[in-house]
């Protein structure tokens, strides 16, 4: 599991990254979480996991807390998620 | 492509990725869980009245758990690799009408114990509808710490489940067959998560504090540095023109060609005289198929509401524990106006004691540090977790290493003394003398459980975002 700021040259639009591929439930959504917290509003994350636990985990994490799920989407078993806080 | 083929392929493109590729809503899997759970109480009713009559006495079924298949596991893989201490009692507990638990019917082959089948019954349906979904994957963590979870989950879990007799899927049976060891199972597994909870806390702080310790002066933070996960099979990017590579295209075809195999093989078990344990495996397919596309985990029901604020998963596991409970009443009652049938009342009841408490609340911390509890080990090793595999490794030597303590004068004395010289001591309905009470007071119990869960989310959601 990897996290970082975003490297110049990157995506403009993502402010940090969170790779949780790797990890099983419930790691990635508490990390998701703890990254979310420590982030500005506005700020945007984007989250790479590869179990299936974060389809229901992650959409009902933003619904609840108010965070905007930019876009979701399924790249052969990995998982990636734009997040804006 | 003409407007009626059109017609055709979409209407199955729409109808095939709702129901195959989409991840189901939480109470659509209970509901298909419960069907599977209320078939496999009605097919061990019927195995014994068929056992009752003469018929195979081999061919027993029971309703869904999975704690004698762990100890039958665990012989069948101390076999394998040798004499590794492991215990190997190819036994069925079985209990004649008169309501003693003494009577055991020896079984010439481990496969035949009923509850192996429902364990590779939800292993098999969690694989059909992981390839059916496309998202069969081999996904080996190359973090140690997630072994170490896995591990000390398993270690956990092992002498949990000795102590409260059963699973986590266990207790949605023992619910629906109204025992008080349920509601003692359920006590013990939400005291074991708040504190498994608690543990995972304090190791994401620890391991946030570590990985600060690792970060580089060009705004790259390796969270932890050495972290990484392999994904064995299948490759990612494979196709030059970018599409899906073969070894995810063809899943679904796999997993028709797997179902075919498995009608076969249950049709010729049911030609050899074992058409109770082929109907029982089918049933628990279709729970391992449930579960995985709905994402039913008993550790996230139990652990949620303590660690991130989430109940949703509880609500649907107290919506399963409802339906088993009020599924199961009409075999009971019938079963209860059969003397042949007696044993069919008080299936899947067990002695109660403080052991029930105490394993559950082993097995609760077990199963929030490893992710999974046996079920959902099972479908979820069929996606192709290693972590998990470990984790359900681990479990099943500890458990069947531990099984013959069951069996010590002084376990029952001090951890399961209620219904050991008669199970209908720690029956409701024969308590409380009356069915109608002990359904009330079955639901009115896991109501409250429920409301307690979602009132314990709401409380940790609300430090979440106040934090």
């Amino acid at each position: 599991m990897s996290v970082n700021a975003e490297k110049p040259g990157g995506d403009a639009s993502i402010t940090k990254r969170l790779d949780v591929k790797g990890l099983v439930c419930p790691r990635p959504m508490v990390m998701t979480m703890s990254m979310l917290k420590g982030m500005c509003a506005g700020e945007t994350l984007e989250v790479r996991a590869n179990d299936s636990s974060v389809k229901h985990s992650i959409p009902s994490l933003c619904e609840r807390a108010g965070y905007k799920l930019l876009s979701q989407r399924d790249e052969g078993g990995e998982f990636i998620f734009l997040i804006q806080k | 492509m003409s407007d009626f083929d059109f017609g055709v392929a979409g209407w199955f493109n729409a109808w095939y990725k709702k129901f195959f590729r989409e991840k189901w809503p939480l109470w659509l899997a209970a509901l298909f869980m419960a069907i599977s759970g209320i078939m496999a109480y009605g097919i061990a009713t019927w195995s014994l009245a068929r056992t009752v009559s003469g018929d195979n006495p081999y061919d027993q079924a029971k309703p869904l758990g999975t704690f004698l298949g762990l100890k039958e596991l665990g012989g069948l893989i101390d076999n394998l690799l040798g004499k590794i201490g492991l215990p190997h009692y190819p036994f069925s507990g079985y209990i004649w009408p008169n309501g003693t638990v003494n009577f055991f019917r020896q079984l010439p082959n481990p496969m035949l114990e009923p509850t192996v089948g429902t364990m590779l019954g939800i292993l098999f349906g969690g694989l059909i509808a992981a390839l059916l979904a496309k998202e069969f994957a081999l996904k080996v963590p190359l973090d140690k710490s997630e072994y170490g979870l896995a591990v000390s989950g398993g270690v956990l879990m092992g002498f949990g489940t000795i102590f409260m007799f059963g699973c986590p899927l266990a207790s949605t049976t023992n619910t629906g067959a109204m025992g008080v060891q349920a509601l003692l199972m359920v006590a013990g597994m939400t005291i074991g998560s708040y504190f498994g909870a608690k543990i995972i806390v304090w190791l994401e702080k620890r391991r946030m504090s570590m990985s600060l310790a690792f970060a580089d002066g060009a705004g790259y933070r390796p969270l932890m540095h050495f972290e990484k996960t392999r994904t064995i099979w299948p490759r990612l990017p494979e196709t030059a023109d970018g599409g899906e590579p073969g070894s995810i295209r063809y899943q679904p075809y796999l997993a028709i060609g797997l179902v075919l195999v498995m009608i076969a093989v249950l049709f010729r078990f049911g030609n050899m005289g074992y058409p109770a344990l082929a109907l029982s495996f089918a049933a628990a397919t279709l729970t391992g198929f449930a579960m995985q596309r709905g994402g039913i985990c008993f550790a996230h029901a139990y652990r949620e509401p303590f660690l991130s604020g989430f109940a949703d998963m509880s609500r649907a596991i107290a919506f399963l524990y409802i339906l088993l409970i009020l599924g199961f009443l009409p075999m009971k009652l019938l079963a209860a106006a059969s003397p042949d049938l007696a044993y069919a009342e008080i299936f899947a009841v067990s002695p109660a004691g403080i052991g029930i408490v105490l394993g559950g609340a082993l097995f609760g911390i077990g199963m929030a540090l490893n992710g999974a509890c046996v079920s959902d080990s099972l479908w979820r090793t069929a996606e192709g977790q290693v972590k998990i595999w470990i984790g359900l490794l681990t479990l099943i030597c500890v458990s069947s290493w531990l099984f013959p303590m069951r069996n010590e004068p002084w376990f029952k004395h001090y951890f399961a003394p209620y219904g050991s010289h008669n199970i209908r001591n720690v029956y409701l309905p024969h308590i409380l003398h009356s069915y109608p009470l002990a359904v009330v007071l079955m639901i009115g119990v896991i109501v409250l459980w429920a409301l307690m869960m979602t009132w314990f989310s709401g409380r940790t959601f609300k430090k979440y975002m106040e934090g």
